[in-house]
């Protein structure tokens, strides 16, 4: 299909948005969908990195996720490995799939399956561990490696049964929908979005006959005490719309945003599955106390997906109660924030309306060339890490993405057009 | 506008006499402070930190609509068991009073030793509360001989926030005292008569007053009938860190040598 | 340097203290900030941190503590302002809507309740485009911007006649509209007298006279320098003139340009001619060659201000230069020179028009860059000119150069007097006279200590409802030892005097020219314009919509980018992709 002017892409990726029909329709272990996670392969969040330069919250999720596959003993040995380079790394988003934080991704781990109805593609998601010392901070001690095997045995098993008992699986779309009202915007609270889940399948677990009575509860009590588990799965469904709406193959949407803690990357409808890259910034928010700016990590995770739909930090008026944790403000600054993006978002979701913005549709198509004529960066929500594996969240806050990635992939579409300076 | 309380602590009650007036002494987010003459404090708002027992329970709606007519300096007269402004009415006749949950027998010290093992304290040690320090001066509370006041005089008023660091570690410590007795009882003594002194704010004060006595709020009372770490956690998310400054003082007070 | 804020009796969230805090840190210029209750264990904690100070033992427990280490003391006025806004509301954020600022038309539009008036400020090679926006959305335009061509200016003069609007510059620098003050503007009473000018503080200093004498001016409105030129065709002051002159609360019309082109000239004269009204007209550098029944030519800026004043009063124009007598100074014969350090162009124009028509006679002038008036003892500076100012505040904001100017003349020995104004009002320094007072102090003690006597003349442009004052600015100058000159008219001629010159005034005859019928109606949005208080989209510079908000007219602040930073590439890229049309996708 040809589209005679670059809005007329643009809009084009924005309906296949809008006609995407997202299901949540397993667990699954991460091989078993993507075939390139073999033995001493790790997918992680943003775009392509080496191990070297990872920050180290993303070095201990490596060792965590060895431990956890058992490919070596101790930390030393997976240090080993690591070092010399015994490790292949693909970023998450080659292969379908999206990751939080350090985004680390072994093959054994469970992943979450959305399918996008619409289009027929699938993405992947591994689910959220909670709070606390967890894999996805580099947090890689015994009790971190024991949940990731009960998730694996356990939570993810039950998850799937109890998907799979639900006719075409759990429509993303409605959930959302439900939650934006109840005041999510599914990057820094999910807690609506988490407690319709647990009343979709807490009563299908609970009848689940073949599972032990002990076993049931304690998924149902780790989905009641997860508040960001529907993030990982806001994630996913992300991925899955944004795939479906890169296949129209042109215009200036954006259709990925991520970051490795080295780089942020984005990626636009016209230019395929090319990364422009530029230095990540650092969240500004609000920390725990007793920590700081300065024990900040650098800005990381693939879950900027949400802001890339539209939703997130962009979203920021739907979760009014988010702004004063992120240290933005009050309820004016988050109308303001919102107000803001739709200058650089060029249409609305009709799907995703926003009451506390008068029924405004959620926002939706980052045009890259809005950015760059405003010099406006869009809004993400973000957890905040310690720069030292292992101490998990400190705060949280908002960050932005460096402009010279829109500014870099402008130039290379209009280029790849026949512009000539 | 008449509005209506949801529940009184007995501290209060005691305090709204017929007849007598308290000025507004400051206004947040989750509720309102009233002083008397003598700056005895009362508390009314929402029960999202908890209840106190000089506290006037209100439901969020009830305290949103009562924020709106008030401002600092405005002064209440109780009337009829009715708390009066010029634009305002709060009924306390029928309401109910809260418990004071001094039931500290019932605290199951060992669960709640194990689920705090979950909850980092590090931050501390590059504080003025670190552990050595905290430890030291539980150490000596045991023992009743010496003078504890150049000790308590460094713990009160000390640190961020309207409750200071410092106030709330000291009522965490007196919390533990009561589930497992420990402090002699001439330092408490000590203690009682220098925060009658201007060494803290009202706020913390009335706090330390209370926890003297045996009375605190119910996200700490909350502790003895529910030790899990669900209870810690929501007594943690009190205030941005009142609440994880008294747990780290029952911490301290629970695991002295 | 330490500065201690105690908020007594004052309690908050703690999360609005932890927000103020973090906002008061990542201040530029603030170095250490704590905030706590005034505890004495707190205060401990303040010392020990090296944040001690001697009012923190005043603090109590139940006091909000804030200590700040800041470079300037200015800073903690901004601190202070912090901390007002965060304890005030609780969120620190409520009611915004009153300050809503826009970044681009849509949303200033929204922000803004019925606009007519763009104030622009951008650079000037965007101010164009801008303009042309305004313009369309139905807005008179005042462009204070310069850098804009001249092929750009005519396109929107003549855009906005067919518009039925006006465009004021660019380059303009000053204006009244309904007694509103725009740009660098002094506070005047309102009154019966209309001025259109084409420069900026010629029309401050006929205002400000007119004010002195008690009488008031509602619209003064600023055409721009080119105006009056040819290819401009006086557009904008035409309209102005045609507007004051429909407007029945107008008594009296008061035009200033320097000399125009010769038929637009005619042209503007040609229309004042149809005009009932009694009209003042002053082409600064032009010696009036005759006087009309119902139009004044005068000679200077004081002299149009005066005679303005007597019209509005129904006298009979009269006016008498003035030379101030008593001015003690004994020269010697070798101090011959007259020297001009201005922050006014059009003020230092009329001083170089008038010493050289003093001794024209006697002194080639010399063509000199950089110069007004350089002759072999005179010298006339405009200091606001590009060459003194780049990369450097306007004279009237930094006294730097003027301070450098008194003292090289003062110690020259050749020099007899010294004139500089200062221009006060919205814009210009907070306290200008008590910038350049030791400086004019120590020149004339230098002056004696070598045995030489000095004049230092002063001129103050403004009105005691000025921010900075009229008299106390006087008074500060007089202190220091200038002499303060009631008009840059008397100043000069002062001067001149003390040289042993004199500037004739013309007597002329009064002529009767005819003149071809004009249609002198206009349109309904000029009228509306001048005749309500605008309602105002800023575009540039913030500190204008605080001015215009604080006389009390409704303006909304557009905080204007270049697209894309101003990166010129990337604008072409833009350009090229939003105007893609093709094949390939």
């Amino acid at each position: 299909m040809g589209y005679k002017t670059i809005n007329e892409a643009n809009e084009a990726v924005n309906q296949k948005i809008i006609a995407a029909a997202p299901f949540l329709t397993d667990v699954v272990p991460a091989k078993s969908v993507i075939p390139e996670l073999e033995e001493h392969v790790l997918l992680h969040a943003g775009p392509p990195i080496k191990y070297e330069n990872m920050t180290d919250p993303m070095q201990g999720s490596c060792v965590g996720a060895i431990l956890f596959e058992g490919w070596a003993e101790d930390e030393e040995g997976a240090r080993e490995l690591l070092e010399n380079n015994k490790i292949t790394f693909i970023p998450c988003h080659h292969v379908n799939a999206v990751g939080p934080m350090g985004g680390i991704t072994s093959p054994n781990m469970p992943v979450l399956v959305v399918v996008n109805k619409e289009n027929g593609n699938e993405a992947y998601c591994q689910m959220n561990e909670g709070i606390g010392a967890v894999l996805r901070f580099g947090a890689y001690n015994e009790q971190v490696i024991n949940r990731l095997h009960w998730m694996k045995d356990v939570l993810g098993p039950v998850l799937s049964k109890a998907l799979k008992a639900m006719e075409g699986g759990l429509n993303v779309n409605v959930l959302i929908a439900k939650a934006i009202a109840m005041g999510d915007e599914f990057h820094q609270r999910n807690i609506a979005a988490s407690l319709a889940f647990l009343k979709e399948v807490a009563p299908i677990i609970s009848a689940l006959e073949d599972v032990e009575k002990e076993k049931r509860t304690e998924v149902i009590q780790f989905l009641a005490d997860t508040d960001q588990f529907f993030l990982n799965v806001a994630m996913a469904t992300g991925k899955a719309m944004m795939d479906a709406a890169a296949t129209i193959g042109h215009g200036t949407v954006v259709t990925a945003m991520c970051r490795n803690g080295e780089n942020f990357g984005i990626r636009i409808a016209g230019m395929g599955d090319e990364w422009f890259t530029a230095p990540v910034n650092t969240p500004q928010g609000l920390y725990f106390t007793g920590y700081s700016a300065e024990d900040a990590n650098t800005d990381i995770g693939d879950s900027a997906i949400t802001e890339t739909m539209g939703v997130g930090g962009v979203a920021m008026i739907a979760a009014p109660a988010v702004t004063r944790f992120v240290g933005s403000g009050g309820f004016n600054d988050a109308l303001e924030t919102s107000n803001q993006m739709t200058e650089i978002y060029i249409g609305e979701n009709p799907n995703f309306a926003i009451p506390t913005w008068d029924f405004k549709g959620a926002c939706l198509g980052l045009d890259a060339r809005k950015v760059v004529e405003t010099g406006i960066t869009p809004v993400i929500n973000t957890g905040i890490a310690h720069k030292i594996a292992g101490y998990g969240q400190i705060g949280a806050g908002t960050v932005n993405p460096p402009i010279e990635c829109f500014e870099k992939a402008i130039t290379a579409y209009a280029e790849k057009l026949g512009f000539k300076e | 506008m008449i509005l209506e309380t949801s529940a009184i602590g007995s501290v209060a009650l005691e305090l709204l006499i017929e007849g007598k007036k308290f000025t507004i002494h400051s206004i947040f987010e989750k509720g309102w402070n009233i002083i008397d003459c003598n700056e005895e404090l009362i508390f009314l708002g929402t029960d999202e930190n908890g209840t106190f027992p000089f506290g006037i329970l209100l439901d969020p709606q009830t305290k949103q609509k009562a924020k709106a007519e008030i401002e600092a300096g405005d002064t209440f007269i109780v009337r009829n068991k009715h708390l009066s402004h010029n634009r305002l009415d709060i009924k306390f006749d029928n309401t109910k009073i809260l418990p004071l949950n001094t039931d500290f027998e019932h605290a199951n010290i060992n669960i709640l030793k194990e689920n705090m093992q979950q909850i980092s304290f590090e931050s501390y040690e590059s504080t003025d509360f670190e552990s050595i320090r905290v430890s030291e001066l539980i150490c000596k509370l045991q023992d009743a001989s010496g003078n504890l006041e150049d000790e308590f005089r460094y713990f009160i008023g000390r640190g961020q926030g309207l409750t200071p660091t410092g106030d709330d570690i000291l009522v965490g410590i007196l919390y533990g005292h009561f589930i497992n007795p420990f402090i002699a009882s001439n330092h408490l003594k000590t203690l009682g008569k220098l925060i009658e002194e201007p060494l803290t704010t009202i706020v913390s004060k009335r706090f330390l007053t209370c926890a003297l006595e045996g009375l605190f709020s119910s996200k700490i009372t909350q502790l003895q009938h529910d030790s899990s770490l669900e209870s810690l956690k929501s007594l943690m998310k009190v205030g941005s860190s009142s609440g994880k400054d008294t747990l780290y003082g029952i911490w301290m007070a629970l695991n002295k040598e | 340097m330490l500065y201690t804020i105690i908020k007594e009796n004052t309690y908050q969230d703690s999360i609005v203290l932890m927000l103020l805090s973090n906002k008061l840190s990542a201040m530029d210029g603030v170095n250490k900030v704590s905030i706590m209750m005034g505890t004495p264990a707190n205060k401990d904690i303040f010392k020990s941190s090296g944040l001690g100070t001697d009012e923190l033992e005043k603090a109590k427990p139940n006091d909000i503590v804030i200590v700040v280490d800041a470079e300037q003391e200015e800073k903690v006025t901004e601190v202070k302002e912090e901390v007002e806004a965060a304890l005030k509301g609780e969120s620190g954020s409520q009611d915004a809507s009153k300050d809503q600022e826009a970044h681009n038309w849509k949303r200033a539009l929204e922000l803004a309740n019925n606009p007519n008036l763009a104030l622009i400020s951008i650079p000037g090679q965007y101010a164009a485009m801008e303009a042309e926006n305004a313009l369309n959305e139905g807005l008179h335009v005042f462009m204070f911007s310069d850098n804009v061509a001249k092929e750009d200016e005519v396109k929107l003069k003549q855009m906005a006649h067919e518009k039925g609007l006006l465009v004021m510059g660019p380059d303009c620098g000053t204006g009244i509209i309904h007694g509103l003050p725009l740009a660098f503007t002094n506070i005047v009473k309102e009154g019966d007298i209309g001025v259109v000018g084409a420069s900026g503080t010629g029309i401050q200093e006929v205002t400000t006279i007119i004010d002195r004498y008690g009488k008031g001016v509602t619209n003064a409105i600023g055409t721009g320098g080119r105006d009056l030129s040819t290819e401009v065709g006086a557009i904008t002051a035409l309209d102005s003139i045609k507007a004051l002159n429909e407007d029945p609360k107008v008594k009296v019309i008061t035009v200033i340009s320097k000399p125009p082109a010769k038929e637009v000239q005619e042209k503007v004269l040609n229309v004042l001619r149809n005009i009932e009204k009694p009209v003042v007209t002053l082409f600064l550098g032009d010696k009036p060659a005759y006087q009309e029944e119902n139009i004044y030519h005068a000679y200077t800026l004081e002299e149009a201000a005066v005679v303005s004043v007597q019209l509005s009063n129904g006298e009979k124009p009269n006016f008498e230069p003035k030379v101030k007598e008593d001015v003690n100074v004994a020269l010697k014969d070798s101090q011959v020179g007259i020297k001009g350090y201005y922050s006014g162009g059009t003020l230092a124009y009329e001083a170089a028009v008038l010493v050289k028509a003093a001794f024209e006679d006697e002194v080639p002038e010399e063509k000199k860059e950089a110069y007004i008036l350089k002759t072999k003892h005179h010298e006339i500076i405009d200091l606001g000119d590009d060459i003194y100012t780049q990369g450097k505040p306007h004279p009237m904001i930094d006294p730097e150069k003027r301070i450098e100017m008194l003292e090289t003349s003062g110690n020259d020995p050749e020099t007899a007097v010294i004139m500089i104004d200062n221009v006060i009002g919205y814009g210009s320094h907070d306290d200008m006279a008590n910038e350049l007072a030791p400086t004019i102090k120590r020149v004339l003690e230098n002056a004696r200590q070598d045995g030489r006597e000095l004049a230092v003349l002063a001129t103050v442009v403004g009105t005691e409802q000025d921010p900075q004052g009229y008299d106390k600015q006087v008074e500060t100058l007089r202190e220091s030892g200038a002499i303060i000159c009631e008009t840059n008219d008397q100043m000069v001629r002062t001067a001149i005097n003390l040289v042993g010159g004199k500037v004739e005034q013309p007597v002329v005859d009064v002529q009767t020219f005819d003149h071809t019928k004009e249609d002198l109606s206009v349109d309904e949005k000029i009228m509306s314009l001048i005749n309500t208080k605008p309602s105002v989209i800023n575009i540039g510079l913030k500190s204008f919509t605080e001015a215009v908000q604080s006389s009390g007219s409704e303006c909304v602040q557009f905080n204007w980018r270049p697209i894309a930073g101003g990166d010129e590439k990337l604008m072409k890229v833009l350009q090229f992709l939003n105007y893609y049309e093709g094949d390939k996708i």
